[in-house]
């Protein structure tokens, strides 16, 4: 009688093999021949036809070492994600990329793989694919940056602070949120050199964001201006402010490569030995024929390689001072303009970049850092309101900071009405990350009422309040699937109070399916018990062992034993709590927005039977900034006229970031006490928004944050109703477990179907 | 010829520490007490609060992540203050029968055998239930007479009522880090302790810890508290928890026997962090990067 198709069996988790990708631990690298090719033809159907099988291909996986044919099936999943063709292009061109880069190096490949066809398409991908056996396609030593980026972002996380994102560009530089390298590197004549100097330049940018680089002191600069905007004008301040840049990366660079010789002297020296090769190139030369001022940057290139400065040797001994211990970026400015005038009264242009640092951008820098100082203190806005919520706090505005020992690098407090609060390891975490990059906190945030949450700050000099910083907003990491890491507290989640209509929709939506309710509700009602063994009971199934024991020990010792010896099967409460996710993007306009309201309608009706805890947010919203909750029924609100005329008021909205919605759904799971928690999204079509979200990011991402969600304790469910679901479907939510309504007209039965049977 | 680390200094087992490290056998629980100082460096005022609560009979609770130093700072108490130290490492199968006694039959005969928490009791030591989140909450109610002013444990089985001995001092722990919402000490079980917050020390005190301990030169053991260090940048981005105190110790120990930084730190730390290749080969790098 139901029309749909229900793809999973309904066990959680347990998706149905065949459409979803393979489970892994079946270790693909063990399995027959037969069952490969049974696999294989069927991932790769969509390209496959009578007069092309998946054979060439099962042939070609079928050569492969055991190891290489692990990873290469498992890649092959991420490539048939994103491309039937190209995955099956990936296996016949397998040997020889193993061939070429080894095992490990196949995951670079696809990588560069991957990048193209998301920035080329189909066509030039698999043209790139097919060059890995001829020839050389690279140059000697050369190395690219797409197969090392993950690697470097986990090593720079490792040196603390903010995860950066690196991207490819004209680099090596900073713009303050990403480090930008180039997106090849052959500098040096070896490829080990090469894979060392991407890593140096990367934890040189990483430090000039974490060592104050673009941070002057009061007295460089314009002391009117925060200590963010005073780099640019100390460097304006100079007749030749590009060389005065220069002379600035360069004293920099010198202060920062000592520092990071102390700190990490493994890195240090094979960065001193890839040095070492550059030296043997062109730039070790004397460069005679060069202009004057250019000369001298290069012999201080030279220099800086660990060769011998020359002419420049009085430089130099300007900047020696700066490798040791005690230098700050206040001596940085000394020297450069104590060295300034060498360079100056000499003609020719010498703003020339290091060979392994780009020039630095002062002024994108401090806005973005200016940008992160702001949402630290909105992040820890937020940690602060959820610590008074917590502990009850009322109003939270008697919540005021204070410092515990004094200046220079004072720690904080939190007190409330004189006595101090212990704090939350949230708060603690978003302080910290606050104050290291801002030791000493403006005195307004120190007044009474600095931290209630409607107050936004006075925002430093030269700044603008930024979109996303506001403190009532929840902060989501987004995942990058190309960066297989995520972007941190990239999406701004806001709940947003729901309209509630005027009108009886609710009530006539009762009247229309009352005979549907009343089925429900009454079967509903029977599940409010679930079962569980009971130990030591008076009577029962069962004996219970251990009592017997116990029991006869304790006859024999003359104490009276317990009669209590049975286990009996007990009939329990139910301790479920649901959050259904609703999707309210533009493309639910029409029918199915009715058949939603209908849906939720009656489905609250069997909820409430069943004596569940459950909410219903509405999620919507467009860009990352402005990703919008609606709890038409939050946990803590119970199921009345309010509810139902917030259901009846649902009206289509914008766009879906699913992966923001989903994370927030279960950050509110998480603050309810039960054993079973579930969440339920309920969507239309693929994840879908404005800036860059939809196609496989988006995907990606929901994908991701249900793989969280599993990892939280939190069942996640996918009701959709796209008709072209299946392609990218059983990837999508595949850590889910999922059905999709091919009739929408049944949605009003099938949701509190599948809700029973979830939680039978 | 010897074999290469059969030079006098290399390979010392590290100094005897507890008494059972010198008796070749099993002692009853209520006899352990540290004849040594077990080495501990204070972080902060926790010496001087432990005292305070033991004399004030106000029972403790120490959290902080494994290998932090907990159990050995209340082994160091222990020596400070002479009394027993009972261990009790707490599991979800531990029922109150486990803590406070049994009947047992022996031979025909039925005798009565006290549990860990009696013969505290009754001796005056120190009691610590490590990790008590992971015992079922109706066996942590059994410590709440105890932990209140009534100070006194009652035995169902015998009838009988224990006073606690003076000295009776109960501490527990455990790892806010590991637990799932559902294993959360019961609000009434915690308002019953004083809490002790630890955190691995900072790097100067970290890296004292670990020269004691090993005998590792100083300049090594800077270096291992960075890359520990490294290592807890990444909990909850690729690792589940950073490199602990005790790692850098077991990590300095195979060091100071003559194996290779690089090779020590990869068994020690790395290949104990995460079974994952792709993060062992990272944290392979932090290692080549600081050493
Ligand atoms: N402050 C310290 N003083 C001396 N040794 C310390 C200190 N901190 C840590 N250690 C060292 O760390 C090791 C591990 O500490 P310990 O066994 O006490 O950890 P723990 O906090 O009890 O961990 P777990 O929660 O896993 O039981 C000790 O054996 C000791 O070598
Ligand atoms: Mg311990």
């Amino acid at each position: 009688m139901m029309t749909e198709t229900c793809v999973s069996n309904l066990q959680i988790g347990r998706p149905k093999a065949g459409t979803t990708p393979i489970p892994y631990s079946l270790s693909p690298m063990h399995w027959t021949r037969a069952k490969l090719d049974d696999h294989l033809s069927r991932r790769l159907e969509p390209v496959l036809s009578s007069r092309r099988t998946a054979a060439v291909a099962v042939e070609a996986v079928w050569r492969l070492s055991i190891p290489a044919r692990g990873a290469a099936l498992d890649l092959f999943e991420i490539a048939a994600a994103a491309n039937e063709e190209i995955a099956f292009q990936f296996l016949l061109h397998v040997q020889a990329a193993v061939d070429r880069r080894g095992i490990q190096g196949l995951q670079g490949w696809l990588l560069e793989i991957l990048d193209r066809y998301d920035r080329d398409g189909m066509y030039p991908a698999i043209a790139y694919l097919r060059t890995v056996g001829e020839g050389e396609a690279t140059a000697v030593g050369e190395v690219a940056l797409a197969p090392l980026a993950g690697r470097l972002e986990t090593f720079l996380a490792a040196l603390g602070g903010e995860r950066h994102a690196i991207i490819a560009g004209v680099g090596p530089t900073t713009d303050g949120d990403h480090l930008i390298l180039p997106e090849r590197f052959h500098l040096a004549p070896t490829a080990e050199d090469n894979r060392t100097l991407y890593r140096w330049a990367a934890t040189l940018l990483w430090a000039q964001l974490h060592r104050a680089t673009f941070r002057l002191p009061s007295g460089w600069g314009d002391s009117a201006v925060d200590d963010l905007g005073r780099l640019d004008h100390f460097l304006s301040s100079f007749a030749d402010p590009p060389l005065a840049a220069h002379l600035y990366l360069l004293a920099e660079t010198v202060r920062l490569e000592a520092a990071l010789g102390r700190e990490l002297p493994g890195l240090a020296r094979a960065a001193a030995a890839a040095k070492g090769a550059l030296l043997a190139t062109d730039l070790g030369r004397d460069h005679a024929l060069l202009p004057p001022r250019a000369r001298l940057c290069a012999s201080l290139t030279r220099w800086l390689l660990g060769g011998n400065p020359g002419e420049a040797a009085t430089v130099a001994h300007l900047l020696t001072p700066l490798a040791t211990d005690s230098a700050t970026v206040a001596a940085s400015c000394a020297a450069v303009t104590a060295c300034y005038p060498h360079l100056a009264r000499l003609p020719g242009d010498g703003a020339m970049a290091l060979p392994y640092l780009a020039a630095l951008q002062p002024k994108r820098v401090a806005e973005a850092l200016r940008r992160q100082r702001q949402q630290r203190l909105a992040r820890l806005r937020v940690a602060i309101a959820h610590l008074a919520a917590e502990q009850s706090i009322h109003p939270p505005e008697k919540l005021a900071m204070r410092a515990r020992t004094p200046s220079p690098s004072p720690t904080y407090e939190l007190v409330a009405e004189g006595r101090p609060v212990e704090l939350s390891a949230e708060v603690e975490g978003q302080l910290q990350a606050v104050v290291a990059d801002l030791p000493t906190l403006p005195p307004e945030l120190l007044a009474a009422g600095g931290w209630a949450p409607g107050y936004d700050p006075a925002t430093p000099a030269g700044g603008e309040p930024v979109a996303g910083a506001a403190g009532d907003g929840f902060f989501y990491d987004e995942w990058d699937h190309r960066r297989h890491a995520y972007h941190k507290g990239w999406c701004t989640v806001r709940e947003k109070a729901p309209a509630a209509s005027p009108e009886p929709v609710a009530a006539r939506i009762l009247a229309g399916h009352r005979g549907v309710v009343r089925a429900l509700r009454a079967r509903f009602e029977r599940l409010r018990t679930e079962e569980r063994t009971l130990r030591r009971r008076h009577d029962g199934t069962d004996i219970d062992l251990d009592a017997v024991v116990e029991a006869i020990a304790d006859a024999r010792a003359g104490v009276e034993p317990d009669n209590r010896l049975f286990t009996r099967l007990q009939r329990d409460e139910r301790n479920i709590a649901v959050c259904f996710l609703v999707d309210m993007s533009g493309s639910t306009k029409g029918w199915i927005n009715r058949l939603q309201k209908e849906s939720l309608v009656v489905l609250c009706e069997a909820i409430e039977a069943a004596g569940d805890r459950y909410a219903i947010y509405g999620f919507s919203g467009m860009t990352r900034l402005r990703c919008d909750l609606y709890p038409i029924k939050p946990f803590s609100e119970p199921y009345g006229e309010v509810v139902r005329a917030r259901i009846g008021a649902i009206e289509p909205q914008d766009y879906t970031r699913m992966g923001a919605a989903i994370r927030h759904a279960c950050f509110r799971l998480g603050e309810v006490e039960a054993r079973t928690r579930l969440l339920i999204a309920l969507t239309d079509g693929k994840p879908d928004d404005w800036d860059h979200y939809r196609g496989t990011y988006g995907i990606e991402d929901t994908r991701q944050a249900l793989i969280e969600a599993r990892r939280q304790g939190v069942h996640p469910f996918c009701i959709t109703l796209d008709r072209d679901a299946a392609d990218y479907l059983a990837h999508m939510v595949g850590p889910a477990s999922y059905c999709y309504v091919e009739d929408v007209r049944t949605l009003p039965r099938k949701i509190p179907e599948v809700y029973r049977r979830l939680t039978r | 010829m010897l074999p290469p680390n059969n030079r006098d200094d290399a390979c010392r087992p590290p100094a005897p520490r507890s008494p059972l490290a010198m008796t070749a056998h099993p002692i009853a629980v209520e006899e352990y007490r540290p004849e040594q100082e077990p080495y501990y460096h204070p972080v902060g005022d926790e010496v001087a609060l432990f005292e305070a609560a033991a004399a004030g009979h106000i029972p403790l609770l120490l959290k902080g992540p494994t290998g932090c130093g907990k159990t050995r700072f209340v082994e160091h108490m222990a020596w400070r203050l002479h009394r027993p130290l009972v261990t009790v490492s707490c599991h979800d199968d531990l029922t109150a029968s486990d803590l406070v006694g049994r009947y047992l039959v022996k031979g025909g005969e039925v005798v009565w055998v006290d549990g860990p928490l009696t013969r505290a009791v009754k001796v005056g030591a120190i009691c610590y239930l490590d990790e008590i989140v992971e015992a079922r909450k109706d066996t942590t109610v059994v410590i709440h007479p105890l932990a209140d002013d009534r100070r006194y444990l009652t035995v169902e089985k015998t009838g009988q009522v224990h006073p606690a001995h003076p000295d009776f001092c109960l501490v527990i722990s455990y790892n806010p880090g590991y637990q799932s919402a559902l294993k959360e000490l019961k609000v009434s079980t915690r308002q019953r302790f004083a809490s002790l917050a630890f955190d691995y020390p900072a790097p100067a005190v970290e890296a004292a810890v670990v020269a004691h301990e090993t005998g590792l030169d100083p300049a090594r053991c800077d270096q291992l508290v960075r890359l520990a260090q490294m290592t807890r940048n990444l909990k909850e981005q690729g690792l589940e928890e950073g490199a602990s105190t005790r790692l850098l110790v077991h990590c300095g120990r195979l060091m100071v026997a003559g194996i290779d930084p690089v090779r020590a730190c990869e068994t020690a730390i790395a290949l104990t962090l995460t079974d994952d290749p792709e993060m062992v080969a990272a944290v392979a790098e932090m290692v080549a990067a600081v050493f």
